[in-house]
């Protein structure tokens, strides 16, 4: 859980179309983001929209320190990514941040697997960015348009590799396809560390896929939340404990979003 | 100008200013350090805590509807014991310069009195302890204790032969006439009344057709609740003599005071908070402006000041 969570007050610099129903928005938010760590978020107050009453959880995608500026990727689906999505540069907007675990540091060791569904590539995208030696990434999703930041990752030295489920564009298939490949593939003296955001599905794939190969894996995972500190247990998920049923609830927001994949209870 | 009074007395305790965070929604304290000043608080109230640990209801636990949310949490917590010795819960809390005031509830009779009995052997730091005979989210005790006159009587009264800690019992609303029973628990020994918890409720998606909530019912918490308790909160007021913690979608210094008009010594914030954390804070400064405006140098003088027509 992290100590630092700040509320504040940032101007949007931008807020663009990235593509179809996907937005990129920036803030200036000079007190959160010199702390942010890789798969962290922030939970926003649309502004102008007095009648949504909670929040909105995002996870940062990228942070310029020297700017102050933090940015996230977010899909149009509902009301409140609607409003979002309809505010314009100069607005100001509340954040909480940075809030949650996130990925811890990567040892160098080890070669680096980012496993990416949907927007999920916005949690990881930090990973792949500090990382001091590059490995891969696979960006999975339902269909081409939903495929996105695949340059940005490109630049930053990591091999990419893309799947959808309708093969119009990349492999044709799922990301653990991909992932199986790669862990085949290690040479005998190598371990790899799994990074991996996206739907629950494929969460349990990827953790159940890394346990069998003997591979650390972190998996975030996108609850439903309310508070987003820790104080209302909505985003809670079964993980391990001696406890009469095997498992406990843990908070998401407090605990995770990041969870090591041999804690988790999957059922 | 010399700056108004804001501190009330809460039994034995007097409080800086009227405003307490709401049980359930400011977690166990610790998890809004450093993002509210808990000095500047008048008090908080921790989410529920039973004799045993509970991993409350399964997810979706929360939906956000029109003027409001519903929450079915079930009341998860990590039990009295762990309550009792983990850093992260009551030791934490002692270290608060602020009153602190647990929230308790249980299955049983038995257990209310257990979780009591526990506490009271570890009072220091505990302001007093809420009753929450008024939950709408689990199955056994609960609201059940809340909407009869007779249970509701005998849990306060368990609670009673089991510590000396003042007691708040949180009165439900789903009663035909909640001054009744603020009486029945005040003649079983409550020192002051909390009102209210929230309202039986159901969100359906209309794309799946499945209740927006894993138990399919919740409880009601918001904006969209604030005048019904405000109507509850006068009618105590008019049939019990003790103090009065008032809530129910209190979002604004302006809400605050219409429930202090009604009558309530004292406020608590609740689902505002998620909205934003700074919510008590603003409450106590526009409190605090309002009383300067209209040159009252003693909050005390405005409670339970409504002209009734
Ligand atoms: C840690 C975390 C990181 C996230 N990162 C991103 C991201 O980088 N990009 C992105 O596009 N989305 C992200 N999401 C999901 C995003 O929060 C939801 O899409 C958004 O809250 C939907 O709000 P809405 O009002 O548009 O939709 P509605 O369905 O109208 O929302 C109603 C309620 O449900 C909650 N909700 C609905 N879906 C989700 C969901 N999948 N996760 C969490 N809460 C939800 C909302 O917060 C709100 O309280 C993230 C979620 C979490 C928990
Ligand atoms: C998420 C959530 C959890 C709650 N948990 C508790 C609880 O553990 N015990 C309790 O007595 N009341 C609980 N409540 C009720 C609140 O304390 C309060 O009575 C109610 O929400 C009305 O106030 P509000 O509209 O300001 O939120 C909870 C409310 C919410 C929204
Ligand atoms: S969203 Fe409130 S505890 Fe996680």
């Amino acid at each position: 859980m992290s100590l630092s969570n700040f509320q504040e007050d940032t101007r949007v610099l931008e807020n663009k179309n990235y593509k179809g129903d996907y937005f990129c928005i920036t803030f200036h938010a000079p007190t959160i983001s010199p702390s942010v760590t890789p798969g962290q978020f922030v939970h926003l107050r649309l502004p102008n929209s007095p009648d949504l009453l909670l929040r909105r959880p995002f996870s940062i995608y990228d942070v310029d320190t020297e700017l102050s500026t933090l940015s996230l990727i977010y899909k149009v689906i509902g009301k409140g990514s609607k409003a979002l999505s309809q505010v314009s540069a100069g607005t100001t907007v509340n954040l909480l941040g940075p809030l949650g675990n996130g990925f811890p540091p990567a040892n160098k060791e080890k070669l680096i697997i980012i496993v990416a569904g949907g927007y999920g590539c916005a949690s990881t995208f930090l990973v792949a960015k500090t990382a001091v030696n590059p490995g891969c990434c696979i960006l999975g999703a339902r269909t081409r348009d939903d495929i996105l930041v695949e340059n940005e990752f490109k630049q930053t030295g990591f091999e990419v590799n893309i799947t959808t489920n309708d093969g119009s564009y990349g492999h044709k298939g799922i990301v653990t396809d991909v992932l199986q490949q790669k862990l085949n593939g290690l040479p005998y003296n190598q371990s790899a560390s799994i990074y991996a955001c996206g739907p629950d599905a494929m969460l349990k794939a990827v953790g159940r896929l890394a346990l069998k190969h003997h591979a650390e894996s972190y998996l975030s995972f996108d609850m439903p939340m309310c508070c987003g500190v820790g104080a209302c247990f909505t985003c809670v998920i079964k993980i391990k404990a001696d406890s009469r049923d095997g498992w406990e609830y843990v908070r998401t927001c407090y605990n995770g979003p990041v969870f090591e994949a041999n804690d988790v209870f999957f059922e | 100008m010399s700056k108004p009074d804001l501190s009330v007395q809460l039994c034995d305790r007097k409080l800086r200013n009227p405003v307490v965070t709401a049980s359930g929604t400011f977690g166990y304290g610790k998890e809004y350090s450093g993002l509210v000043r808990f000095e500047q608080l008048g008090g908080i109230t921790v989410k529920g805590v039973s004799p045993f640990p509970s991993h409350g209801n399964n997810t979706p636990r929360t939906s956000e509807v029109d003027f409001g949310m519903i929450n079915s949490i079930g009341l998860q917590n990590p039990g009295i014991d762990k309550f009792i010795a983990h850093p992260d819960y009551l030791p934490f809390l002692r270290t608060l310069d602020t009153a602190v005031y647990v929230n308790i509830w249980g299955k049983t009779m038995e257990d209310y009195a257990e979780v009591a009995s526990r506490l009271q052997a570890e009072r220091e730091g505990i302001a007093g302890l809420e009753i929450n005979i008024s939950c709408p989210n689990i199955k056994e005790g609960g609201m059940s204790f809340g909407t009869s006159l007779e249970l509701a009587g005998k849990v306060v009264n368990a609670v009673r032969q089991a510590t000396d800690i003042p007691l708040i019992t949180k009165l439900s609303p789903n009663v035909n006439n909640i001054a009744d029973f603020a009486r029945c628990v005040v003649d079983n020994g409550s020192d002051m009344v909390s009102l209210i918890n929230t309202f039986p409720s159901m969100a359906i998606d209309i794309y799946t057709r499945k209740p927006k909530i894993a138990a399919n019912f919740g409880g009601l918490s918001g904006p969209g609740i604030k005048p019904i308790s405000i109507k509850m909160i006068y009618e105590v007021s008019q049939a019990v003599d003790v103090p009065i913690i008032g809530m129910g979608g209190i979002f604004s210094a302006a809400d605050a005071i219409e429930f202090l008009l009604a009558g309530a010594t004292a406020v608590a914030v609740g689902t505002a908070i998620f909205s934003d954390p700074q919510t008590p804070i603003k409450v106590i400064q526009g409190i605090a402006d309002y009383l300067n405006d209209y040159d009252i140098k003693d909050i005390n003088d405005i409670i339970g000041g409504v002209e009734i027509n």
